[in-house]
């Protein structure tokens, strides 16, 4: 007979004991998706990272996206404490068989993605990088912007996990409703975007702030 | 689809604007014609009456920087005496603006006038100085809107010749306390060979700070470009200078924004200009704070806009295994 759901899910748990590793399940095949689960510094198809910005985040994009794409296999799942009841079980945590172990990618100390999965739903939270008290105002202002408007994003968190900046929530009827691959490729953009509009936010008050200094010198003259 | 960012424009239009001589317009607040000297509503009311074919009463009271206070008014009978009276704050706690202007600000008012304007003693209730001005003895309109524009000047020739005083009184060295704004007290402090302006910032909000403090460090590094303005310096204590003021005048969280003005910034007719710029930096200061707020809000709300568009855009997934249990099917 087929398995209950709650022994399938425990026989596919990820033993973690450090954050950011990641080991390989032991009854579960090695398949080619686990694999890409491997740290990029463990992993022998990955180049070493080099200091430049760009390969470090390629690096933590791929490390991401390859996440998302092993972690994000949800499926209906009614609520088993109240009847008629269907709620996300990555928000409720009340029932530990059906939650996976969580996931942390670190890109580095101010960078940082956390990935909660249950059977029905699963939570991606954002630390974006802040290098000093402007961006960090920047990034602040502009999360909370996008988060009071989550309603258009659907898949956004009206606020964010403790100790991150941004939060997704995917649930099962989002992956009916969309593609899978493409929600994946929507949060990596929505990342990516984020970055560069902090930095180009930054650019510009000191852009402004350089030509109106300018003009009230010029005053003088 | 990878979305690519909307290109930063603004610099490019700011940087044409420069290199043909004209006043940039900075987008997301009006042109810095907002801190000339001259008050625009008053060259308007004056320029209306002159021009009007019939002699007509003209009766208003108006403010301007929600402390100046003017009235001007003259009537169909005597068309052509116009009686300016104007309301101002004092530089110095100890003068009020209703007991009168002192004797070396009425002398230098009825010097810069003396063509078209005398000074009626004693000033209308309620206002510290008021005029009588006949432009009848101006021929040619251009004199007269020449004239015009020297009226409008009023509030910085008072503020100058009461900065001048305030600095004499100093002696070759001292600091004092000049209460222009009474929410934003400044200092000023006299050493041989310069004077100092030291502005105390106080900021209520996160951003407003880090916005001005992004500012203030631009300031110190152009400085350096334009040898001839004013040397610009910024601090997080107080300096030197305020050495024995009392602790809540030097409690800030923007820091001290300090200029030091030298003999060729007050030569001559500069001196006026110098002291009205000096004496609005902190009025610019949070002018472009509000700017770049309202910059900020809209480029934000353009971007989540962009964001929303992309997902918007996810085609739904068309699920075609008997086993799917989602809604489509």
């Amino acid at each position: 007979s087929r398995p209950p759901p709650a022994s399938r899910l425990r026989r596919r748990r990820l033993p973690l004991s450090l954050p950011h590793e990641l080991r390989q399940p032991a009854a579960t095949p090695r398949s080619r998706s686990t694999r890409s689960l491997l740290s990029p510094s463990a992993d022998p198809r990955v180049r070493r990272p080099s200091v430049a910005m760009a390969n470090t985040l390629r690096l933590y994009l791929t490390c991401i996206r390859n996440t998302l794409e092993a972690a994000m296999c949800l499926q209906n799942f009614p609520c088993q404490e109240v009847e008629r009841h269907n709620k996300p079980e990555v928000e409720l945590k009340t029932s530990s068989e059906l939650l996976l172990n969580p996931v942390l990618i670190c890109r580095n100390e101010a960078e940082k993605c956390l990935v909660e999965t249950s059977i029905n739903s699963i939570r991606i939270s954002l630390k974006v990088k802040q290098a000093d008290e402007l961006e960090n105002i920047l990034a602040k202002k502009f999360l909370r912007f996008l988060s009071m408007r989550a309603e258009a994003f659907q898949v956004l968190r009206r606020k964010p996990v403790q100790g991150y900046d941004i939060s997704f929530l995917i649930t099962n009827y989002h992956c009916e409703d969309m593609h899978k691959h493409k929600l994946i490729d929507f949060i990596v953009q929505f990342m990516e975007d984020i970055d560069k509009e902090i930095s180009e936010l930054k650019l510009s008050v000191n852009t402004r702030g350089r030509l109106v200094a300018t003009e009230f010198l010029k005053q003088f003259i | 689809a990878k979305t690519t960012p909307e290109p930063l424009r603004f610099p490019t239009i700011i940087t044409r604007a420069i290199i043909k001589g004209r006043r940039p317009w900075i987008p997301g607040g009006e042109t810095m014609a907002f801190f000339n000297g001259g008050s625009r509503a008053l060259v308007e009311i004056l320029t209306r009456f002159q021009s009007a074919e019939r002699p007509m009463p003209v009766d208003h009271t108006f403010f301007e920087f929600g402390s100046v206070r003017y009235h001007v008014q003259a009537s169909a009978s005597d068309p052509e005496n116009v009686y300016l009276s104007i309301s101002t704050p004092s530089l110095s706690h100890e003068a009020s603006p209703s007991t009168g202007l002192p004797e070396f600000t009425l002398q230098e008012a009825t010097k810069m006038y003396h063509k078209f304007a005398e000074v009626v003693e004693p000033s209308k209730e309620g206002y510290a100085l008021t005029l009588k001005l006949n432009f009848s003895g101006l021929a040619r309109p251009k004199d007269r809107a020449r004239a015009v524009r020297q009226v409008s000047l009023l509030q910085s020739v008072i503020l100058g010749s009461q900065l001048k005083h305030l600095l004499g009184s100093l002696g070759s060295s001292g600091a004092t306390k000049l209460v222009y704004n009474h929410r934003d007290p400044f200092f000023v402090s006299r050493t041989p060979g310069k004077i100092s302006a030291i502005f105390p910032m106080r900021f209520r909000d996160d951003t407003d700070l880090a916005v001005a403090t992004s500012f203030f460090q631009e300031l110190q590094d152009a400085g350096s470009s334009y040898a001839r303005a004013p040397r610009c310096s910024w601090s997080a204590i107080p300096p030197p200078e305020l050495r024995g003021e009392p602790v809540h005048h030097l409690t800030t969280n923007g820091g001290f924004v300090s200029f030091d003005i030298f003999e060729r910034h007050v030569k001559r007719k500069r001196a006026a200009k110098t002291a009205w710029i000096l004496l609005n930096f902190q009025a610019y200061v949070k002018y472009h704070i509000k700017c770049t707020r309202n910059y900020i809000q809209s480029r934000m709300r353009k971007r989540q806009e962009t964001l929303a568009e992309v997902r918007t855009s996810l085609p739904p997934s068309l699920c075609q295994s008997k086993k799917c249990t989602c809604k489509n099917q």
